[in-house]
């Protein structure tokens, strides 16, 4: 389900790839405190801790409801952080950066978000 | 103060401080009709809270003023029902040409920070409530004030703003001994 803080909901079925079985793949360092992840929009980039990104709901997604993930839902890949809002699964995803430190990032605040007066974590 | 009161502090006076009414009525002329300071300090600190909450609250409000039923709801299913005023965000279909400035993120912070001022205030005022006999003592109707006269001079009193003399807090409490 993506809920957003607007206050408006949708459930779909989307499929990708487990964000967990990337970091294994790409044998991510055990000092990995967070997973920064940028859209192709340049003002959009977010970012999760450990325990989001290695839950095995975390997922980078290029599919919903069957069909392949169109441009208005985030295609052609969104990450989707189903513990979190909706900002959190940010959409037209183009990079993925691992890191100890989360400061180096904008202004330092973790994400696009809090810059905006928004919270970094969005635990629904 | 007038006579009435008067008859009612002596006579709770004598049911709850145990005092006679001889003692009481010189002592009553000083007396000040204050709440306790804490139940002051929580009434100041519920008001505040209530504002932010509801400022805040109107501003998360109009980012989508639209009410749904069920498990979820969005601009694409029908709302229960929804507010006719404009929104904060442009996916929002209000009928207005215009949209709101987003003013969400700190609304939502205040508005959760105002939630946590609003229940510890609430807890600290319920346990003083209970525990140091506000609510025995100051709240809970005696016999005598639910007589229909009795009903009658209260309402009375509250529509012309008169407040109740303050004999009934004060010698409740130890704070001023008739000796």
């Amino acid at each position: 389900m993506i809920a957003c803080e607007e206050g408006w909901s949708y459930i779909a079925e989307w499929s990708g790839v487990p964000l967990p079985y990337i970091l294994d793949r790409v044998g991510a360092h055990p000092q990995v405190r967070y997973v920064v992840y940028r859209s192709i929009q340049p003002d959009w980039w977010e970012s999760i801790d450990m325990a989001d990104a290695l839950h095995p709901q975390t997922i980078v997604a290029d599919g919903i409801n069957g069909g392949e993930l169109s441009v208005p839902y985030g295609g052609p890949l969104r990450m989707r952080v189903p513990r979190q809002l909706g900002y959190k699964s940010l959409k037209y995803i183009t990079r993925l950066t691992l890191t100890d430190n989360i400061k180096q990032f904008g202004k330092g605040l973790g994400s696009a978000e809090p810059e905006a007066g928004y919270a970094w974590y969005a635990g629904i | 103060m007038n006579r009435r009161d008067r008859g009612f502090a002596a006579r709770l006076c004598v049911v709850r401080g145990g005092l006679t009414s001889g003692t009481i009525a010189p002592m009553m002329e000083t007396l000040r009709p204050r709440h306790p300071a804490l139940v002051r300090v929580t009434h100041w600190l519920t008001a505040l809270a209530f504002f932010a909450l509801l400022v805040s609250g109107v501003e998360i409000l109009i980012s989508h003023p639209r009410f749904y039923w069920g498990e979820t709801g969005n601009v694409n299913t029908a709302p229960l029902f929804s507010l006719p005023i404009p929104a904060s965000r442009n996916m929002v279909p209000t009928g207005y040409g215009y949209v709101l400035p987003d003013q969400n993120g700190w609304s939502r912070y205040l508005h959760f920070e105002a939630a946590w001022l609003a229940v510890l205030t609430g807890r600290l005022y319920l346990a003083f409530g209970f525990f140091k006999g506000h609510f025995r003592r100051n709240l809970f109707p005696y016999r005598s004030d639910l007589s229909p006269k009795a009903l009658v001079s209260a309402v009375a009193d509250h529509l012309r703003f008169r407040r109740p003399a303050g004999i009934v807090l004060a010698c409740g409490s130890e704070k001023s001994s008739p000796q």
